[in-house]
């Protein structure tokens, strides 16, 4: 084979890759662009995901006809002129090849009128051609409309998500710069339905109430610190509004919205441990600092940031939200909410939540003793940013166990239960140590695992829960798996109300179940369903099992034995093992008998 | 100080109180039982675990310079029922108490009386009197449908309710409710929620008593009820109780009859195979037989016939049955009634020899047919 140059039409294909990775990410690059215009409104139209059509509109300075096609060119752009221009960029687009790349691998339509001018220019394309010129009158503002996504890339086009998964990727773009530009308006059009519709306001406080149905407004801290390099502005969720998974912390560097994985972990530390494991804060930050601090040119979507001064920034967003949450006084409602036993009087709790080192001792105890062996440092919520990392491995990192297996046939002698967390018995002159949790945990999952469908209990008392947009229509979406896991629910406007839940699962956690299964169900159609079957069942499974310090009586310990060596148990649904042997032969040895 | 009291007495007395003393605390004061001397031949008896207070009287005699002290309750009450002899005295020495019996002697350390919390009483009068025995009766017939979990604040206890010259007590889980009333003779219209905790002392202290009459009174904060020399003040909770009358079904469609004993005997029958597989026994209604149906998918199956007298349309419906039993256990009735709107709607099971009271249960799904 002999090395050619590349014709430009498959540069640009291939560069449109980086770029375009989805509906969602042409929404991002051209809602940029419209704020690089100066819009001050901005509407956003899709259907079936985004894959049909996407239509973002604005009312921005606009295009010249000559500007227009020299902008469907590659690396064509008004915001930067020369390299020096690199290190101070405060417009979004810098490298000019949004509109190029995006124009290449769909059939679109461009509509601009550029400011002060009457006429403007509308241009049809299919790939790069330019298919139909023509001009039309309008006010200032450009309408881009794009037909038939990565219709000229079909290998491309398979890699597209479901148009659920697409759209509520769109959702999301459309809700992170709805936040971050409260003075602009913004109007969102899925499917013929306007999901969004927001005016122009001083404050983000409306829209993020809008956006997370789940937030009262009560609910909400301000957060206004700055420093000498730096400032935080935005809102935080109290502790006791949280959710089970990230979606909610957003960043916002200098107005651009960033993942990145410190700033999430500032934020938690900044809550240590007011949050729950494994629950987040919604939290809507924006964060501003000198444009020569910070890189965004190492990332093709600027999605990732690079700051000159990392942990410094992030002890900084720590300490902010650590001061705003012990200002609002908002935690000690917490507390009394979840843990207290109820013979605490309030004088008590007072005196408590004064100094948070005295939070009582079950739930200190319980967190803390899983993670001490990671803190390293001195820092005393280290241990809890851990936490949250160990739970995600939890998930994917299968663990093999490698023991000999014990065959559980026979009788055994019971000993007893050692610290409401292991049940000890004698079997065939070994001492077994049994992790009660994760034995009620895989007993449970098997239960789960044989009743192909999980029967279902009715509730007395419907419960009505709140839910997000996109979670309820995941919830319409899945309907049928939802019953055949087991629960049962209908439909009011913003709510979801359960009405039946698995026979197997204890009322108390009901919502927290079935938001996880929620939260599980997004990832149907991107992974296998037998797995997100499975998945869900040790949900069920872990969340309803004896707990770590639920004090077990030994007919109830005993019955958890039995059933491990009914069914020959060995490890729990996440690969952890159940129990623990210690021979004679290794005690002797220790005693050196 | 001196005193000397029976055993019988004191030992009661222990039993009486021992309800409220607060088992895991983080003041170690209300571990213990409070003396506070009356006159000279009567101590009061206080515990609390701030939510609960229980106060009693016990006589005592010998006595000299009688002041009031704390001391280990539940120590206490393992000592005093194994002493020897009839009479205990109980002589105070600085810090140390010495609790004497024959030739046995126990010297027990006791605590700073003034830390002790303040008996709280209700200060209204909403007082009615009522029979201890038949409370007693209501309580246990409602209770046991209470939510047993601390966190389900709301359902973790028992409502009480003065409506229309009776007085209501309503217990629920999420998936069962029972509801127990009696006639009273004042007009009081309120109502109250009452901790699980609170209402099983109340049970236990209940059962020591020697004579029938109660007075329960109530105030904006607390409820009292007070018999025998003895009274137990409770904390209301401040939460919503569901509306419950939202649940209890308008009419039915199905009425079934059956003798509860049998009934009971069939249904344990079926659970044999139903706790081992999927939690629920079909109950098949056709014309006058109950076609009793479980399965798991490993262990296999049971089937059973019951006759009963029917009124109105056949149905289908699954239920679980550890909800059937414990419900039927309770109530003394040779025969109940069964009332169904539907297969997943509610199902009322009234027993017919007693009056005023009633459960609900809600079904296992089934998937329509």
């Amino acid at each position: 084979m002999k090395i050619k140059r590349l014709s430009q039409n498959v540069i640009s294909k291939i560069a449109a890759g980086e770029v375009v990775t989805g509906g969602y990410s042409i929404v991002k690059e051209l809602i940029e662009n419209s704020i690089d215009a100066g819009s001050s409104k901005i509407s956003i139209e899709i259907k079936n995901g985004g894959k049909e059509y996407i239509k973002v509109k604005d009312n921005g300075s606009g295009m010249s006809p000559d500007e227009l096609k020299l902008a469907i060119l590659p690396h064509t752009t008004s915001k930067i002129e020369k390299i020096k221009d690199l290190d101070s960029i405060s417009t979004f687009g810098f490298r000019g090849e949004a509109l190029h790349t995006i124009t290449s691998v769909c059939r679109s339509k461009i509509s601009s009128v550029e400011e002060g001018s009457e006429v403007g220019l509308s241009l049809e394309l299919s790939g790069m051609n330019i298919q139909r010129e023509s001009s039309f009158s309008g006010t200032s503002g450009t309408s881009i409309e794009i037909f038939d996504l990565l219709f000229n890339t079909p290998a491309r086009r398979k890699f597209l998500k479901s148009s659920m998964m697409e759209g509520r990727m769109i959702t999301e773009v459309v809700q992170r710069f709805s936040l971050c530009y409260p003075q602009i308006e913004f109007e969102y059009i899925k499917d013929g339905q306007k999901v969004y519709n927001f005016v122009k306001a001083v404050d983000r406080k409306e829209r993020i109430l809008r956006i997370f149905p789940i937030l009262n407004e009560e609910d909400l801290i301000q957060i206004d610190d700055f420093g000498s390099k730096l400032s935080v502005k935005g809102y935080i969720s109290l502790p006791r509004t949280s959710r089970g998974n990230r979606v909610g912390e957003m960043f916002f560097v200098n107005n651009r919205y960033v993942k990145q994985n410190s700033l999430n972990n500032a934020l938690e530390r900044g809550y240590g441990e007011m949050l729950n494991k494994g629950r987040f804060p919604i939290a809507i930050l924006m964060i501003e600092i000198d444009p020569e601090q910070v890189d965004v040119n190492i990332h093709p979507q600027k999605l990732e940031v690079k700051f000159s001064n990392n942990a410094e920034i992030n002890e900084f967003i720590k300490k902010a939200v650590r001061t705003s949450l012990k200002g609002s006084g908002g935690f000690n409602l917490d507390i009394s909410h979840n843990t207290f036993n109820k013979t605490i009087s309030t004088d008590e709790l007072e005196r408590l939540s004064d100094r948070k080192e005295v939070y009582p001792e079950k739930t200190f105890k319980a967190d803390n003793s899983h993670y001490v062996n990671n803190q390293k440092t001195g820092d005393k919520y280290n241990g809890f940013q851990n936490s949250f990392s160990s739970i995600e491995m939890e998930r994917k990192i299968f663990r093999p166990f490698k023991e000999e297996k014990i065959n559980f046939t026979g009788t055994y002698d019971f000993i007893g239960v050692f610290g409401e967390r292991y049940i000890l018995i004698q079997f065939e002159k070994n001492l077994l140590i049994v992790d009660q949790h994760a034995a009620h945990e895989r007993i449970l999952y098997e239960k789960f695992k044989e009743n192909k469908t999980i029967e279902s209990q009715k509730l007395l008392l419907p419960l009505s829960i709140k839910m997000e947009d996109f979670e309820l229509e995941l919830a319409k979406d899945k309907i049928n798996r939802i019953n055949e896991i087991g629960f049962g629910i209908d439909f009011d406007k913003k709510d979801i109300i359960i009405n039946a839940i698995p026979v197997i699962i204890s009322e108390r956690y009901t919502e927290e179940t079935f938001r996880e299964v929620i939260e599980e169900l997004r990832f149907e159609g991107i992974e296998e369903s037998e797995k997100i079957f499975k998945n869900i069942i040790e949900t069920l499974a872990c969340k309803n099992a004896i707990k770590t310090g639920d004090v077990l009586k030994e007919d109830q310990a005993r019955e958890l034995i039995d059933e491990i060596f009914e069914k020959n148990l060995l490890v729990c649904p996440h690969g952890r093992p159940i129990y623990m042997k210690i021979t004679f032969k290794d005690l002797d040895r220790f005693f050196s008998r | 100080m001196k005193f000397s009291v029976e055993k019988k007495q004191i030992s009661f007395g222990m039993d009486k109180v021992s309800g409220a003393v607060a088992s895991k605390t983080i003041r170690p004061i209300l571990s213990g039982v409070m003396f506070k001397n009356k006159d000279e031949s009567t101590y009061e008896l206080i515990s609390t675990d701030l939510e609960t207070y229980i106060k009693t009287e016990i006589t005592v005699y010998n006595s000299s310079e009688l002041e009031s002290f704390v001391v280990e309750a539940v120590l206490l009450k393992e000592i005093v029922k194994n002493l020897p002899e009839d009479e205990i005295v109980f002589e105070k020495d600085g810090r140390n108490i010495f609790v004497k019996s024959g030739k046995a002697t126990f010297k027990l350390p006791t605590m700073n009386p003034e830390e002790f919390p303040e008996f709280q009483n209700t200060n209204v009068d909403n007082e009615i009197t009522f029979s201890l025995s038949v409370l007693e009766l209501m309580l246990e017939r409602s209770v046991f449908c209470a939510n047993r979990d601390e966190l389900m604040k709301h359902l973790n206890g028992l409502f009480w309710e003065y409506s229309g010259g009776y007085l209501r007590l309503v217990a629920a889980d999420g998936f069962r409710m029972a509801l127990a009333e009696e006639k009273i003779t004042k007009e009081i219209e309120s109502s109250f929620f009452l901790t699980l905790k609170s209402m099983t002392e109340l049970l236990n202290t209940l059962k020591t008593s020697n004579s029938d009459e109660l007075k329960v009174n109530f105030d904006d904060t607390k409820v009292s009820f007070k018999f025998d020399k003895t009274t137990l003040v409770t904390r209301i909770v401040d939460i919503e109780f569901p509306n419950y009358k939202g649940i209890i079904p308008k009419g039915f469609k199905t009425k079934i009859f059956v003798n509860r004993n049998e009934f009971i005997q069939s249904i344990r029958r079926s659970e044999i195979t139903a706790r081992l597989g999927s939690h629920s026994i079909l109950m098949n209604i056709n014309d006058n037989i109950i076609k009793l149906k479980s399965s798991s998918p490993e262990q296999g199956e049971a089937d059973e016939d019951i006759f009963v007298k029917k009124e109105g349309e056949d149905l289908k419906i699954s239920l679980n049955p550890k909800y059937l039993l414990e419900s039927l256990r309770k109530v003394d009735s040779e025969e109940v009634e069964l009332g169904f709107v539907g297969y997943n709607l509610p199902v009322q099971i009234s027993p017919i020899d007693i009056e005023g009271y009633f459960y609900i249960v809600m079904p296992i799904r089934l998937i329509d047919e």
